[in-house]
């Protein structure tokens, strides 16, 4: 789809307008009918410092970033298959970002508004090593806002391990948009790890073409407010789209999955699955959107969404929605919500495990479910926040 | 001393009494059954046994080595040496066997001053115990319980019976879904255990479970009452003539 020569510099003085007129989404917002960002909206926060950078390595495959802002990228050299530029230097995926931001987006637009610039990186082969992002965050009040656009042409192949990690009273507003053309294939695995003060309100948009295949893992167990949305467009046959994720929430933090898939082309696959663990006062919303045009035929549409709730006082929200406009399609979508399994627990403890113990057991039964299909190096590096958040905080 | 003492036990589920006044004493290398009716509260008794949430003693005391266990919590309990065999073992999705079975070990071990148990030399003994109980190595990798069929779970829960070694062992229907040769095998199992000073309480439906454990004692189970306790040939009482004698007593 061609669209129109948008520069980075339009993109973001757009934005900034939009913001301007718009600013953070309201109550009556339906998109945010259960995540409640007071806390946010009252806060002014200050952006990043641009002059203090994160290196990065192409030996070792990481981008680092502190506070969102990545190393002049004139300085990194990727040379197996991974090309990268600044985004304001890539006209071409400037514009696609631009012709992906959601109408009326309140995150994009504060986000773009804000970022002083992006990257834009290629990918033009099979990669082997997986690509390390690695966002680190630090200082109270202030807000980051890393602007990355993915482009993986024709059949090529790569791995991102994702993590956001660090401290401070801040707000991380991550945007992503991943191409992927026709037959690319792309694993992306993500660890919200912020600490407990941190805002974190993330975008991911995905665009896929024939026979690509997007395979989203994400283990969210950080921050005060944390929301992960992620918008994928199946745009040609045969695209096949995974969204797996696990979510952890105590005290009184707020969790938010929300997703929309499109279904804009036959023959195409996606599958969520969402297990979630639900402590304290703390709060979770699951909002997943299906659509699927009239002329989507064949179309194959899974959601399941399941929480674990652990203390009464804790509080899950599932808004499944299904718009289906084509006649041939299978679309299934359910949600359970419930307490740990008591003749599960008592046959534990009947072979003399403590209960302690045997709660952590079923927790992490059912939460390692959900990526314990994947290979490791990913399926390590998932479980092990999985874990240590179950042995610090099951008791 | 005896091994398990139950005196003037009362329990119930909600308001609805259950269990109402058991007493039996079971001395080590004992082994006594339990027959009766469904719904005698047959199960019901296992599980209070066992310290199973959701049942209120009324009234009673079980003693186990002597000691109280009233106040001790099902792990307690079953680190202190009781065993239970489900009539119903629950499937425990995502829990690996393996580590089931080292965790149930380790924690009896802990408990007894022990050092956990080494991982490869605890693989082997698994392996070897299940081996003489028919046990495939690959159910050991999947989780516990899952897809098992009815009689797999059995021969599993006499795995664990093995492994942990108890000191009073209760198996509830443990003979139900069993083929004859499972029975045999299961039966060797639990024999063993009386050379061993073990108590047994076996709780079943069928005479044919008794022709391989020769029990020391048979009580029937109605209504929530012990109405008879014999020997084994009151087993062959109830094969022939059914409850109706019992349950009109009762
Ligand atoms: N959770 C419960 N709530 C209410 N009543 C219960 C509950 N569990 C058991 N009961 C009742 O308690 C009584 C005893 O049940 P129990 O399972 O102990 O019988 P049983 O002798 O083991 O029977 P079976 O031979 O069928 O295994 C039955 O009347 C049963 O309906
Ligand atoms: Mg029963």
């Amino acid at each position: 789809m061609p669209h129109d020569v948008v520069s980075f510099e339009r993109l973001a003085a757009d934005a900034a307008s939009r913001y301007a007129d718009n600013g953070w989404p309201g109550s009556k917002d339906e998109a945010w009918r259960f995540t409640n960002i007071n806390a946010i909206r009252k806060t002014t926060f200050l952006p990043a410092d641009t002059a203090i950078t994160g290196s990065s390595s192409s030996e070792n495959n990481f981008i680092h970033f502190i506070n969102g802002i990545h190393q002049p990228v004139d300085n990194i050299s990727f040379n197996d298959g991974v090309l990268c530029q600044k985004l304001s230097e890539n006209a071409a995926l400037s514009s696609a970002l631009a012709a992906a931001i959601p109408q009326g987006h309140h995150v994009a637009d504060f986000a773009l508004a804000h970022a002083s610039d992006g990257l834009a990186i290629t990918i033009d082969q099979v990669v082997d090593n997986p690509l390390q992002l690695i966002f680190d965050y630090s200082g109270d009040g202030i807000s980051s806002h890393a602007v990355v656009v993915f482009k993986l042409l024709p059949g090529a192949e790569l791995t991102i391990l994702e993590e956001h990690k660090g401290g401070g009273a801040g707000l991380s507003a991550p945007v992503m948009l991943f191409c992927l053309e026709e037959g690319a294939k792309l694993h992306h695995a993500r660890r919200l790890i912020e600490s407990d003060q941190r805002y974190h309100l993330g975008l991911n948009l995905v665009q896929q073409k024939s026979k690509s295949v997007y395979s989203g893992d994400m283990v969210m167990a950080g921050g005060d407010i944390t929301r992960s949305e992620t918008q994928v467009s199946l745009m040609e046959a045969d695209a096949q789209s995974y969204l797996n994720a696990v979510y952890l929430g105590r005290d009184a933090q707020m969790r938010d999955v929300t997703s929309r898939i499109d279904h804009d082309a036959p023959d195409c696959q996606s599958f969520q699955r969402i297990h979630g663990v639900l402590d304290n006062q703390s709060k979770a919303v699951f909002q997943g959107k299906v659509k699927v045009k009239r002329y989507a035929q064949k179309t194959d549409g899974n959601q399941m969404s399941r929480t674990l709730i652990l203390s009464r006082d804790a509080e899950a929200n599932t808004k499944p929605e299904l718009e289906i406009y084509a006649d041939d399609v299978t679309c299934s979508h359910g949600a359970t919500i419930g307490e740990l399994d008591s003749d599960q627990l008592f046959y534990l403890m009947s072979r003399g495990i403590g209960c302690d113990e045997a709660r952590q057991m079923l927790i992490e039964a059912f939460l390692v479910d959900v990526v314990d299909a994947l290979d490791d190096p990913k399926r390590e590096w998932l479980i092990e926040p999985i874990e240590h958040w179950i042995k610090t905080r099951v008791s | 001393m005896p091994l398990l003492e139950i005196e003037n036990l009362h329990a119930s589920i909600g308001d609805k009494p259950i269990l109402k006044d058991i007493n039996l004493t079971i001395n080590p290398s004992e082994i006594h059954a339990i027959m009766g009716p469904n719904g005698s509260g047959k199960s019901t008794l296992s599980y209070v046994l066992a310290g199973r949430d959701g049942y209120e003693v009324t009234n009673g005391d079980i003693r186990l080595d002597g000691v109280s266990v009233m106040e001790m919590e099902a792990d307690e309990r079953a680190r202190a040496g009781l065993f239970l065999a489900f009539q119903y073992p629950v499937e425990l999705p995502g829990v690996g066997g393996m580590s089931f079975l080292r965790g149930a070990v380790n924690a009896r071990r802990i408990e007894a001053g022990l050092d956990e148990i080494d991982h490869i030399a605890f693989v082997k003994t698994v392996r070897e115990a299940a081996n003489k109980l028919g046990i495939k190595d690959d159910m050991l990798k999947r989780a516990v319980n899952v897809g098992f069929s009815g009689g797999e779970k059995k021969r599993y829960e006499i795995l664990q019976m093995a492994l942990l070694e108890p000191k009073m062992a209760i198996l509830d229907e443990t003979d139900s879904g069993l083929d004859v040769d499972a029975l045999r095998i299961v039966s060797e199992g639990v024999n063993a255990l009386k050379t061993d000073d073990i108590g047994v309480l076996v709780i079943t439906h069928y005479q044919r479970l008794l022709d391989y454990i020769i029990p020391d004692h048979v009580h029937i189970l109605a209504d929530g009452k012990i109405v008879k306790s014999g020997d084994k040939t009151l087993a062959l009482e109830v094969e022939k003539s059914g409850y109706g004698e019992f349950t009109n007593a009762a």
